[in-house]
Parts: structure tokens; C-alpha cells; sequence
């Protein structure tokens, strides 16, 4: 199993395809999901809030396939979490994008929870 | 009867052309003609069809029907020059020929105990009596359906000649020496300056003798195409294979030129090039599941004729008219642009299994496969290989990898792999 720092990556990230924006409908909605799923999953486990475009980012390339994803591929694929609530761009020009781990709704949920487990409700 | 039985009914290849005797060459088409019998009700006329004018025979062919008869020209008798009188301005324009036939009616060739006037009514836009009668008057001049047998004769006569020419010069070198040998030199080098006159005489000597050569291609492809079946010996299928290619570059008798065909040159022309591809063109047809580039048929269909060459829009033009009839192959464009000549039996279901197969292979799955490995694999081109993969491509049964090292193609495994579970 290939791992990036102490991240492991799925089997499918050694499929050159999978860093080709693929022009078939159906197949690049299957390549969006997987791609939306690993870059959520990969900033949960390493604690990444933002992914710059322009800046190196190291699941966006596979070295020992020698395969990176093209800035305009890149910018498919956060879009697609942007339309999903999962993200949202910091800037205008689409350079910074602030990754969700969670929906803004899971949050407030979360804290919530928080306040109510430690029983800080009413404290200010 | 019949319709038109009075005339010799001609057979008709799978395309619709009139299948041509020995050396005949056609030379002029005209649309929408009728055959009519002027003095004898009795026979009934034939109506709207194809007229070709062959060096041998006036045929009409009527498409629909399937239904082609023909006028013998050794049969004519005589022709009536085209009249010029007011009423014929309006009437289609008609030539009229005056034809033998035998005691029962029926033209048969040759000539024959009576006699009958046929004319031949041009419905057709405009066809141009003048240029039709000239062109006849030309083809009963020159007689070519004599020049078969008179060339029978010659050859009876000739060997006839050698064999006593033979005996005199035998008779000859016995009695004397040195002069007897200078003497039989003489001869030889006479001879072979006969011949070689004989050779280069004028240029029809010369179509005649590439007129046999084509004729025994003909012939030995025709063999070849029997035996094909009976013996799959590999080394003979190599020489087969050799001998076809070669059989290729003597190819087609009585091409169709511009000038012979007029306004039906695309038509015609179309036909030609669909017995073509029957003919000669199965063998990489098949091999190529079914499918030949347009340009490809271009260079061989080209070097089939020889003189006479077309240009590509021609044969472009002659291949669009195929939707119109009922024919087993088909233009297709592709969406690159890419043309090719496909037989419709074959589907594309046959060629995506090949290449599921080809991309399945451990090889492929790990590096991929290229537009030309397929090419290799499928033994067609590689523009048409990377038609095939664009298009299973969209069908979603491959997907492609764009990389500094050039562009591929991937079995797609997308479809198996679980958003829910990536790690599966």
C-alpha cells in the first residue's frame, strides 16, 4: 500500500487515468466522486484546511506514476466540492479554496454537542 | 413474353453494371431511354432505362426491374441520320436503327432472314442525338466485335505459316555454311523487328495486347478466388495474398471516364467502385473487420485504373451516392472528420469486444494501450484505430490518460471502483 507521509492512499491512486480529466459524462462524474472523497478524507486525517491551486499539493501528484493533475482538472474537482457545501473558495479568483471537513451544518452539530457533553450551556 | 424478350437479355453484376464480354469497353451512358419496335406492335416496347453504348452492344438496363436487354451491334443494318424538321424540336429527340433478326423476330446477332426498325427515344434532359449518333457511327466503324475473331484467324493462320516456314529454312541451312548462318541471322532479326513493329504499330495494337494481359489477370484471380477456400497452407496463403496484390495493380477493363458516362458519371462511377470493392478489396476488407479508409480505397481503386485517374472529390461524391441504393457497404464519417468505407454486416459491437480484450491484457492494464499498439494488434490504420477507441471510449468501456508521454487508453475501471468505500 502506497502512503503519502502517513496517509494511505487507495488503490485506484496508482490509476493513470484517474489523473486525466476524463470528457465522457458518466465516467468523469465516477472520477469527480473518487476525487471528491479522497481530498475530503485526506485533509481530515492531515488536518488541511486550505489547498492552494498554484501552491504544490501532495495528493495532487503521484511520482511514482509520474501523473499530476492540471491546474484546470484541479479546479473541476474543488468546484465540485464547492457545489457540495463541502468547500468554499477564500478568494475570487478561485486561487484558495477553504476545505469543509464537515457541512457548515455538522459544525454548529458538533458544537453543540461540545457545549452540551461539558455542560457549559448558560456559562459565559 | 416477356418484356423486351425479342432482344438477347445480358446479366447484370450484384452492383447493377452490365456484365461486359471479352474486351468490350463502354463509351457513352444516357438516362430515361425507351427501345420501341417502329413497324411491329407485337413487341413490346421498353420503357425508361439506362443506355450504354459498348464497343459490342447498345444495352438497356432498367434499375428497378433488375431487367437488361441488349442490340447486338454486329446486328445493325443500318442507321438513319437524326432528322431535322420542325416537329422534332418538340418530340423527345430518337434515333432510329434498322436491325436483322430471325424468321420469328427476335434479334439475335448477325444477320438474319428479316429485318426490324428500332428506335430509340431519349426522354432524358436534353441528351444530345447528335453526339449519340456520332458515337455510334464511330463504334459500328471501328468493329471491335470483329477484332476477336479476326484475331482467331490470325493466330490458325499463323501457325500454319510457321510450320512450313520451318520446314523451307531447314531445307535451306543444310545446303549451305557461313552464308546459311548469316541467312538465319537475317531472319531472326527480321523477325523480332516484325514483332516489334507489330508491338508498337500504333496504340491500339498496344490496348489490344494490354487487353489480353488484363483479361488473363482476370482469369487467374478468378482461380485464385475459387481455390481459396480448398487450401489454407500458410506458405500458399502468403503467395495468395502476394499474387492479389499483384493482380491489383493490372486491374479494372472499361473504366469510367467523364467522357463515356457525361451526367451520369458519379453514378456510374459509383457502381464501379462498389463491384471494385467486391472484387478485389474482401480480402483486406475482412481483415480489417470490415472497414477501409476512404483513402486507402482511393490509392488502390486509382491504381486499379491505370490511365483514367480520378480525383478524390469524385470518388467522394461517387460514394455518397451508395445511400440511395440498396448496397452491402456504406460511407461513414466519423466525428474527427475521418472517412471510411464500412460494409454494413459488420457492427461495432464485434470490434469493441476486440479491443475490451485487447485493453483486459495484464500489459495494457498496467501501462495502457496506444492508438497505434492497436492499430498493430487490429491490422488497421491508426487513425481508424483511434476512431474505435474514441468511440468505445464513449460507450464507457475505456477511459484515457493524457501525459508528457503521449495519449492512451485505459480498460475503465472506473465504473468498479466504490466512492462509499475507497479503500476497497
Amino acid at each position: 500500500m502506497q502512503k503519502l507521509g502517513d496517509f494511505r492512499v487507495p488503490n485506484f491512486f496508482n490509476y493513470p487515468p484517474y489523473f486525466t480529466l476524463q470528457p465522457i459524462r458518466e465516467t468523469r462524474e465516477k472520477q469527480v466522486q473518487l476525487w471528491k472523497e479522497l481530498i475530503l478524507d485526506y485533509c481530515r486525517s492531515q488536518k488541511v484546511f486550505i489547498i492552494g491551486l498554484e501552491e504544490e499539493f501532495p495528493l495532487f501528484s503521484n511520482p511514482a506514476i509520474q501523473r499530476s493533475l492540471s491546474h484546470e482538472s484541479r479546479e473541476v474537482f474543488l468546484s465540485a466540492l464547492v457545489a457540495e457545501g463541502r468547500a468554499e473558495w477564500i478568494d475570487k479568483n478561485h486561487r484558495k479554496c477553504l476545505v469543509l471537513w464537515l457541512r457548515i451544518q455538522d459544525w454548529a452539530d458538533h458544537v453543540i454537542n461540545f457545549v452540551k457533553e461539558n455542560e457549559l450551556e448558560d456559562v459565559l | 413474353m416477356a418484356v423486351g424478350a425479342w432482344l438477347p437479355p445480358v446479366e447484370l453484376t450484384a452492383s447493377g453494371r452490365a456484365a461486359l464480354l471479352p474486351g468490350e469497353v463502354e463509351r457513352l451512358f444516357l438516362s430515361s431511354v425507351d427501345i420501341e419496335a417502329e413497324e411491329n406492335t407485337t413487341l413490346t416496347p421498353l420503357r425508361s432505362g439506362l443506355l450504354a453504348l459498348t464497343s459490342h452492344r447498345l444495352i438497356w438496363i432498367n434499375d428497378a426491374a433488375r431487367l437488361a436487354r441488349s442490340v447486338p451491334l454486329s446486328s445493325i443494318i443500318h442507321t438513319f441520320p437524326p432528322k431535322k424538321s420542325i416537329k422534332s424540336m418538340f418530340a423527345s429527340p430518337r434515333v432510329r436503327i434498322q436491325v436483322s433478326a430471325n424468321v420469328d423476330g427476335k434479334v439475335v446477332g448477325g444477320s438474319g432472314a428479316t429485318s426490324l426498325v428500332i428506335t430509340i427515344v431519349m426522354r432524358g434532359s436534353k441528351s444530345d442525338t447528335e453526339s449519340f449518333y456520332g458515337k455510334l457511327w464511330e463504334v459500328l466503324k471501328s468493329k471491335s466485335w470483329e477484332v476477336e475473331e479476326a484475331k482467331e484467324k490470325e493466330n490458325a493462320r499463323d501457325r500454319r505459316a510457321s510450320v512450313t516456314g520451318e520446314a523451307s529454312s531447314r531445307a535451306r541451312v543444310a545446303v549451305v555454311g557461313v552464308a546459311g548462318i548469316l541467312r538465319k541471322e537475317q531472319e531472326m532479326w527480321e523477325s523480332t523487328d516484325k514483332s516489334l513493329q507489330d508491338a508498337f504499330q500504333d496504340l491500339n495494337a498496344l490496348m489490344g495486347k494490354a487487353k489480353e494481359m488484363v483479361a488473363l489477370a482476370d482469369k487467374m484471380r478468378q482461380k485464385l478466388l475459387s481455390g481459396s477456400a480448398a487450401h489454407t497452407n500458410d506458405e500458399e496463403m502468403g503467395s495468395k495474398q502476394e499474387m492479389q496484390d499483384w493482380l491489383l495493380s493490372v486491374g479494372i477493363i472499361s473504366p469510367v471516364t467523364k467522357e463515356s458516362a457525361g451526367a451520369l458519371y458519379h453514378q456510374q462511377l459509383s457502381r464501379q467502385v462498389l463491384s471494385f470493392l467486391a472484387d478485389f478489396v474482401t480480402l483486406p476488407l475482412e481483415k480489417a473487420g470490415g472497414m477501409i479508409a476512404l483513402i486507402d480505397v482511393y490509392c488502390l481503386f486509382n491504381r486499379a485504373r491505370g490511365t483514367e485517374l480520378i480525383s478524390p472529390e469524385d470518388l467522394l461524391q461517387a460514394c455518397v451516392l451508395w445511400e440511395k441504393y440498396e448496397v452491402p457497404v456504406m460511407l461513414r464519417k466519423f466525428d474527427s472528420g475521418l472517412m471510411v468505407i464500412q460494409s454494413k454486416d459488420q457492427s461495432d459491437v464485434e470490434v469493441f469486444a476486440r479491443i475490451t480484450s485487447l485493453a483486459e491484457k495484464p500489459d495494457a492494464l498496467k501501462m495502457g494501450i496506444s492508438p497505434s499498439d492497436a492499430a498493430l494488434t487490429l491490422g488497421i490504420a491508426p487513425a481508424l484505430a483511434k476512431e474505435h477507441m474514441l468511440n468505445a471510449e464513449s460507450k464507457g468501456l475505456l477511459c484515457r490518460d493524457v501525459s508528457p508521454d503521449g495519449f492512451r487508453f485505459y480498460a475503465n475501471l472506473f465504473r468498479e471502483f466504490e466512492p462509499r468505500d475507497i479503500y476497497l
